[in-house]
C-alpha cells in the first residue's frame, strides 16, 4: 500500500514558483465562461436527444414563421384535430374539414386527403419526379428534396415545401373557421406567389415577374 | 414568460405549449429552436463567483469574502457559519446543489507549489479519487487531514518528500 501511495504521489511536479490553479477543461485556455457552462450544463441535460436530421430547415432563406410552422409540422406539434384530442381539447367532429372523410391528423390533411394528393402529383410533374412519397410530415420532408431529379435545386424544392404546406395550413383554416371552401387550384396558385415573394424578398439577384418565373416552373427548380 | 411570449396567452391564462420545454431550448441543429434555458443560465451564471472567488484575489470585495467567510474555499465545501449573511448562505446552497456537479467535474488542479490543494482531500494526483478515499486508513491515522500538499512536503532537488 505504501508503494502505490508513494507511487501516486510522486506523479505530479511540484513546482515551487507557480500557484496552485484550476483549469476548466471544456476552455482551450483553461478559464471559466458561461458560455461553456451553459453548454456543458445544458448538453448534460439533454444527451440522450439526437433530432437533428431537419436542421436545415433554419438554413433555408425563408421568413422566420415559416420556418417556425415547418418545424411545428415535422415535429407533428400543429393544432390538428388529432392534436387537440390528444391535449383534452373539445373538438366537435374529428374528421379531416377537406374531404370529411377521414380523421384530420397531420400526416392525412398535408398529404394523403384527397384534396391535397393531386397538389404534390402536380409539383412533382413541374420537375419530372415520380416516386412514392413517404407517410409521416417527417419523412416526408426528408425525402422531398433529396430525389435525384436532373439538377433539382433541393433548396428551393424544400421552400417549396414549406410555401405549400403553409397555404394548405392557410386554407384548411379558412375552411374551418370561414366556411370556407377549398380549391386545389387556389392553394397551388396562392402557394407559388407566396415562394416567389420569399424568393424576391431574400434571394440575391431574384428579379423575375411573377409571371415570368411560373410560367417555367421546371426552370424556378432546376439548374 | 418566455414560455407565454412562444405559445401565446395572457398574464392569467395559459395556451397549449406544444413542445416540451426541453426540446425548445436545443439548438437548432439539435431540433429546436434555440432559446435558451435561463434556471441553466442563471447556474452557469452563479459558477462565475465560485471561479471569481478562486481567481481574483486582490480586489476588495474578494478580500472581504475570504476573510469574513473563507472564500472560495467555503464555498468548495459547503461550509457556512450561523452568522453569515442570507446572501452569503444561499450562494452556498446553490453551489451545492446537483445541478452544479458537471461544472465541479470539468475543473481539474493544475498543481502549482501545493499552496492551495489539500493534500488529502483535493482531487489533484491523476486519478478519479482523492488521497483520502484512496487510501483511508492512512488518511484516518494521518494528524494532518486538512493541511496542504506544501504544508505536508518539503522540496529536494529530486522532487518532494
Amino acid at each position: 500500500m505504501a508503494d502505490s501511495f508513494l507511487g501516486e504521489i510522486t506523479q505530479q511536479q511540484i513546482h515551487p514558483q507557480r500557484e496552485d490553479k484550476w483549469l476548466w477543461k471544456p476552455e482551450p485556455g483553461g478559464h471559466y465562461s458561461t458560455k461553456s457552462g451553459y453548454h456543458v450544463l445544458w448538453g448534460e441535460l439533454t444527451e440522450e436527444i439526437q433530432d437533428a436530421d431537419f436542421a436545415e430547415i433554419w438554413k433555408l432563406k425563408i421568413p422566420t414563421k415559416a420556418a417556425v410552422f415547418a418545424w411545428r409540422l415535422v415535429r407533428d406539434r400543429l393544432p390538428t384535430k388529432s392534436n387537440l384530442r390528444r391535449r383534452q381539447v373539445m373538438v366537435q367532429d374529428m374528421v379531416c374539414p377537406l374531404c370529411n372523410n377521414i380523421e384530420e391528423g397531420a400526416a392525412h390533411l398535408f398529404f394523403n386527403c384527397t384534396k391535397t394528393l393531386p397538389l404534390w402529383w402536380e409539383s412533382m410533374s413541374w420537375v419530372n419526379l415520380k416516386t412514392a412519397m413517404p407517410q409521416t410530415p417527417r419523412q416526408h420532408f426528408l425525402q422531398y428534396g433529396t430525389d435525384i431529379a436532373d439538377g433539382l435545386k433541393s433548396k428551393r424544392w424544400k421552400c417549396w415545401w414549406i410555401a405549400l404546406t403553409w397555404t394548405i395550413w392557410q386554407h384548411r383554416n379558412k375552411v374551418v373557421f370561414q366556411n370556407a371552401t377549398f380549391h386545389g387550384n387556389k392553394v397551388l396558385e396562392d402557394a407559388l406567389l407566396l415562394l416567389w415573394s420569399w424568393f424576391k424578398a431574400l434571394e440575391k439577384d431574384f428579379n423575375l415577374h411573377f409571371n415570368q418565373w411560373s410560367s417555367g416552373l421546371r426552370d424556378a427548380f432546376c439548374n | 414568460m418566455q414560455r407565454r411570449f412562444l405559445w401565446g396567452g395572457e398574464a392569467d391564462s395559459r395556451k397549449i405549449a406544444w413542445v416540451n420545454w426541453k426540446t425548445v431550448c436545443l439548438p437548432k441543429a439539435k431540433g429546436g429552436l434555440g432559446i435558451k434555458d435561463l434556471r441553466t443560465f442563471n447556474t452557469t451564471l452563479l459558477g462565475k463567483w465560485r471561479w471569481d472567488l478562486f481567481y481574483i484575489q486582490q480586489e476588495p470585495w474578494a478580500k472581504v469574502l475570504q476573510s469574513k467567510y473563507g472564500g472560495w474555499r467555503a464555498l468548495e465545501e459547503g461550509s457556512s457559519g450561523s452568522k453569515d449573511s442570507a446572501w452569503w448562505k444561499d450562494l452556498i446552497k446553490t453551489q451545492q446543489l446537483q445541478r452544479n456537479i458537471p461544472l465541479k467535474r470539468e475543473t481539474i488542479w493544475k498543481v502549482g507549489g501545493g499552496d492551495r490543494i489539500k493534500f488529502w482531500e483535493d482531487l489533484w494526483t491523476n486519478t478519479d479519487l482523492s488521497l483520502r478515499d484512496k487510501f483511508p486508513r492512512l488518511y484516518q491515522i494521518s494528524c494532518h487531514q486538512q493541511q496542504t500538499i506544501q504544508q505536508l512536503g518539503t522540496i529536494t532537488n529530486s522532487g518532494w518528500e
